[in-house]
């Protein structure tokens, strides 16, 4: 990141929507360069108004190269700080690289490194702390779920709920600094309440947050594919179906399988790793027994794992079993639960699609509400979920205000270090603009 | 007998350390710096009594009662004065857990006064000038002119409260004046060039003073006076220097409100004609009613002024309205419907100093050896301003002779967080210390005050009875620790003490650690704890006994408080290089401004600093700057 710092140019990102498949992609340019110069390469003319979309077209001098939808936000106000352009092409990536290289030659742009938008967002205090963490997170992962989660911090998504979190922390702290010095004015019994009813409000916000931590971080940023099994129960097989399929799907070149035991896949999008836990050792006693300390590790590890067997298993602690002594497989429509049949050398089967539509669906849930996975964030949450539920017996124990008060205070250091001060101005402040109070 | 300087000679002279402003900040400055052997001036103006208290009769109170104590320990006189004068005791907080408690003590206003006249008079080395200062200039040493003299200081500390460009508001009538009858201080500018001062003005108010036999005290509910309360003063026990008094309750209702809300275009805090900004804290009633005008029933407490003064305080409705409102309104409270008003409430409004300027010892960064402390740096009540003084007093002291300044921290110590509360901020209201304001509230306690201040009282080098005292009780804690945590006590002694206790302690041939029975949250641990030593015959005073068990009943949480604040430590105590940051592309340019103001040392500072972006913190912590 720090070769960005001292970096003032325009630059050029092609923003959004698989190049492949999208019909309209979002091509960004932030900078100091002026809409003058921009406008050069468009059929409009100045001036133009901030914030408003524009149909026209861009032209390289008199040839249109494409109808384009161009919008202008004038820095500071902008989602960088500086001035900003969108251009919303048409998606064909020819089309796409075309004008990307025009736009660079004639503007003088540079095409931006990863997160560097986002830099300048950061460097110009568009963002704000728990923000930077995205941007860490954006910058230093290759997960594309990393990098979603990164831009939904950036986005605020995570952080609106921590600042939620951080303003009932707020109220709670005020409850008890009300308590303690100004219960004469509010009334004690009401001053009780208050504080009763704004820890309530904070530990359901804290349980919120909690609820979506629970996942091994590991498990969605580089989700494995575990492929287990007795030797011989066909596991190298679908190892290699699964891969040929995928790269079939992904390139137009024909996959050459190899009996490596972990194969990075790509699933809608999402890289996993397929890992074939004996793979070619099978054959060694010795190592087999390695293999099978293994194996448990690996389910342990796994984010889908696969039970392939000769025989009838009962087993749930898998996410799919696969018997694979039959010669004729049974049924595999899309929505079947429970034990698979298949004959693993009949290439007409469609078992992959069934298969990577399994695991494609337990993504999508666990991600759905999308849970936290920035290991310190989670790490925090979860001491904060310890405390205030300790919280309540503490309450109904101690009549000591001083021991809450420093219980509540110790909640405050974790919130501090999730988000940023919780500073006694802001506490005095929330009091005295919200109650009467005063000699 | 100290020298009292008379006036209408022209003279001139030479001190050590002049202090200007004999209110609470000015003779703790004056005292303190005495007590070093320096020769010290007094300047204040003719007209206002010494240690007068121009608001509330009382000393202490939530936070400030720790204040008082802190500077008891420390060597200064305000929990003398407040003892010597003390009409009423309460603790506040007295079921709310020991750590949260505080004493107030009303006082006798005119008694204080004396007392603090009498305490600074029989210093030879303090000479007390009653004469208004009207220019300071600095060349190698200060030379502070009045219309009479000249004085010439090496150092100079300035407590001149409320005085400057002071101007007196009551309904549409205005004055001159750092308080009711006496004459402002006209601008600092005028006093001594170069000063700047702050952009906004602070204003404060009072409230009517009510005569004793108008007011009918059967409808009113009292509040006597705790026995029990520990004296503010290390030597005092618990018994009274002159006979008690009661307080008052009594409440504003409908009409009250009423009378007030029509009234509003009278008011000079809403009408425009006041520009100060007030504390939230400590508002009018004015303030109230305009605010929250739903609310009726505001408490007022009716306190008084002294043993024989006739006059009685209604505290919680300051008011500027004019006079005829003020008596309307007054009328309408239960209790009160004869009440004559023999001082009109008003507000005052006045300049203060940009303290971001000041270093710890409140020394001017641009100015060396020129001092602020109290009102005139933005902070209200008498506590505060006391601490400063004395703060002050000590820092120019110290220089003075030679010795390394002592800061206090602000983890051990209350006047140790406003300190640097004031010096890192400006505040767009008047600063009061409240005890959310330390991050350390279980520490930081009245019980253990003299515990805290002993280390900073050794570095002074003042030797007297005060260290020695200090010295033992310190002694008798030490040993109460070490009894409470290797001292195992069977059933049958607990017994003794409470058949419930035995319960809760469980099994009988289970012995437990007196450590562990004074942090269970169902025992009173003082009171467990003068049991045993009492059982025992330890012969303790009671001070000792109290800081012990409480210590004790905390320890815990203390530890790991500590363990908490260390990790933030590490990175609060990051030394800044400001340089760096303020050559930094990454920090804007408002941030710079206000950093290179107030030139924070550490990363801690830097934090506290009003409007600093989390970015710049970001960049800060992290060294990309
Ligand atoms: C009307 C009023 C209402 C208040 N209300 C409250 C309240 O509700 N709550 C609260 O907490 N606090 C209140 N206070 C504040 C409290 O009184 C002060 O905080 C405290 O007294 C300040 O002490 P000080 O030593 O800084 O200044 P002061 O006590 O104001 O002392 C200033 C001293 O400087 C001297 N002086 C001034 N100018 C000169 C000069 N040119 N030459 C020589 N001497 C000079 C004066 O004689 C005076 O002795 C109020 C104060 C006033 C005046």
């Amino acid at each position: 990141m720090s070769e960005y710092f001292n970096k003032f140019d325009s630059i050029i990102a092609i923003s959004s929507g698989n190049l492949s498949k999208t019909a309209i992609t979002l091509i960004r340019i932030s900078g100091p360069i002026e809409p003058d110069k921009v406008l050069e390469c468009l059929s409009i003319s100045a001036p133009i108004e901030p914030k408003r979309n524009y149909l026209t077209n861009i032209l390289d001098q008199d040839a249109i190269l494409d109808e384009i939808i161009f919008c202008f936000y004038k820095g500071p106000a902008s989602f960088t700080g500086e001035n900003v352009y969108e251009l919303a092409v048409h998606g064909n990536p020819l089309n796409v690289n075309r004008i990307v290289k025009f736009l660079i030659e004639k503007l003088n742009l540079r095409m931006a490194g990863p997160g560097e938008f986002s830099y300048r967002a950061f460097r110009n205090k568009k963002v704000s702390l728990s923000e930077i963490e995205g941007l860490d997170l954006l910058l230093s992962s290759d997960s594309q779920f990393a990098i979603d989660q990164g831009l939904n911090i950036l986005s605020g998504e995570i952080s609106s709920e921590y600042k939620l979190l951080k303003s009932f922390f707020l109220d709670l702290r005020s409850s008890i600094e009300i308590l303690i010095n100004f219960s004469d004015d509010v009334g004690e019994s009401e001053s009780f309440l208050n504080l009763k009813g704004n820890f309530e409000k904070f530990f359901t916000q804290v349980v919120k947050l909690h609820d979506r931590a629970p996942i091994e971080p590991d498990l969605i940023i580089k989700p494995k594919v575990v492929l287990f099994g007795k030797p011989n129960s066909g596991k190298s097989t679908l190892f290699n179906r699964l891969l040929k399929k995928q790269r079939a799907l992904v390139s137009d070149t024909p996959g050459t399988t190899r009996d490596y035991i972990s194969e990075s896949i790509v699933i809608n999008n999402v890289t996993y790793e397929l890992v074939d836990t004996a793979g070619i050792r099978d054959t060694f006693d010795e190592i087999e027994k390695h293999g099978i300390e293994h194996s448990k590790n690996q389910l342990e590890k796994a984010f889908f794992s696969i039970h392939l067997s000769k025989e009838d298993v009962k087993e749930d602690s898998f996410d799919l079993v696969l018997l694979s002594h039959r010669d004729n497989s049974g049924p595999i429509e899309p929505n079947r639960t429970g034990p698979i049949e298949a004959n693993l050398l009949d290439p007409d089967l469609n078992l992959e699609d069934y298969i990577f539509n399994r695991i494609s669906e337990k993504f999508i849930k666990l991600t759905e509400n999308n849970p936290i996975i920035i290991p310190r964030q989670r790490d925090i949450i979860k001491q904060l979920f310890k405390k205030s539920n300790n919280f309540n017996d503490l309450v109904s124990m101690e009549d000591d205000l001083a021991i809450i008060s420093n219980e509540i205070g110790s909640m405050g250091a974790l919130i501090e270090e999730l988000i940023g001060q919780v500073h006694p101005d802001d506490v005095l402040d929330n009091i005295f603009s919200n109650f009467c109070i005063g000699k | 007998m100290g020298n009292s300087v008379p006036r209408g000679t022209y003279l001139i002279m030479n001190f050590d350390i002049i202090v200007i402003g004999g209110g609470h900040a000015g003779i703790e400055a004056a005292y303190i710096s005495s007590q070093f052997g320096l020769n010290v001036g007094l300047i204040t103006l003719p007209e206002v009594k010494i240690g007068s208290a121009p608001c509330n009769p009382s000393i202490g109170g939530i936070g400030k009662g720790q204040v008082v104590r802190e500077i008891d320990s420390l060597g200064g006189l305000m929990g003398k004065l407040a003892d010597l004068s003390g009409i009423q005791y309460r603790i506040l907080n007295d079921s709310k857990g020991y750590a949260v408690q505080s004493t107030r003590v009303q006082i006798d206003k005119d008694l204080y006064s004396e007392n603090a006249e009498y305490e600074l008079s029989r210093i030879d080395n303090l000479s007390i000038i009653r004469e208004k200062v009207v220019s300071i200039e600095k060349s190698d040493s200060f030379i502070i002119k009045t219309c009479s003299s000249e004085y010439i200081s090496k150092r100079i500390i300035v407590t001149v409260g409320t005085f400057l460009n002071g101007k007196i508001h009551r309904g549409s009538v205005v004055s001159e004046g750092g308080r009711v009858k006496t004459e402002s201080s006209g601008s600092i500018e005028d006093i001594f060039s170069g000063i700047k001062i702050r952009n906004i003005r602070f204003k404060t108010g009072t409230p009517p003073r009510l005569k004793k036999e108008s007011i009918d005290f059967s409808k009113l509910i009292e509040q006597k006076s705790d026995p029990e309360t520990v004296n503010f003063h290390i030597f005092n026990s618990n018994d009274r220097k002159v006979s008690q008094l009661s307080c008052f309750l009594t409440h504003t209702n409908e009409k009250t409100i009423n009378i007030i809300s029509e009234n509003k275009e009278f008011s000079p805090m809403y009408n425009g004609q006041i520009t100060g900004t007030g504390a939230r804290y400590c508002p009018s009633i004015e303030d109230k009613v305009y605010r929250y005008p739903d609310k009726f029933r505001h408490h007022i407490f009716v306190e008084p002024e002294g043993l024989n003064t006739d006059l009685y305080y209604p505290s919680g409705i300051s008011s500027s309205l004019p006079k005829e409102i003020q008596q309307e309104f007054i009328n309408t409270i239960n209790g009160l419907e004869k009440s004559e008003i023999a001082e009109y409430g008003y507000a005052v409004e006045y300049d203060v100093i940009d303290t971001t300027f000041l270093n710890s010892g409140l020394e001017h960064s641009e100015i060396p050896g020129l001092h602020f402390a109290g009102q005139v740096n933005g902070t209200s009540g008498y506590e505060e301003a006391a601490g400063q003084g004395l703060i002050a007093g000590i820092y120019s002291s110290m220089i003075l002779k030679q010795k390394e300044p002592i800061t206090l921290s602000r983890k051990d110590s209350y006047i140790g967080v406003m300190i640097q509360d004031l010096i890192t901020n400006t505040r767009d209201e008047p600063y009061r210390l409240f005890t959310s304001r330390s991050e350390n509230r279980l520490l930081v306690r009245e019980d253990n005050s003299h515990l805290r201040m002993i280390n900073y009282r050794k570095k002074l080098g003042i030797e007297s009875d005060l260290d020695l005292r200090l010295k033992k009780l310190k002694e008798e804690f030490d040993i109460l620790v070490k009894f409470s945590n290797v001292t195992e006590l069977d059933v049958n002694q607990i017994k003794a003490y409470s058949d419930d206790l035995v319960l809760k302690v469980g099994g009988l041939e289970k012995k437990t650690l007196v450590r562990d029975i004074l942090s269970m949250p169902e025992v009173d641990p003082v009171k467990f704890l003068e049991f045993l030593s009492s059982l025992i015959g330890f012969n303790f005073d009671f001070r000792s006994v109290r800081s012990a068990a409480i210590s004790i009943k905390y320890s815990g949480y203390i530890k790991k408080n500590k363990s908490i604040l260390s990790k933030v430590d590490k990175v609060d105590n990051m030394i800044l290089d400001l340089d760096r940051i303020l050559s930094s592309e990454n920090v804007s340019f408002e941030c710079k401004q206000r950093i290179n103001k107030s030139r924070p040392r550490l990363f801690h500072d830097l934090k506290n600093i009003n409007g600093i972006r989390q970015a710049t913190l970001a960049v800060v912590a992290s060294g990309v700057y």
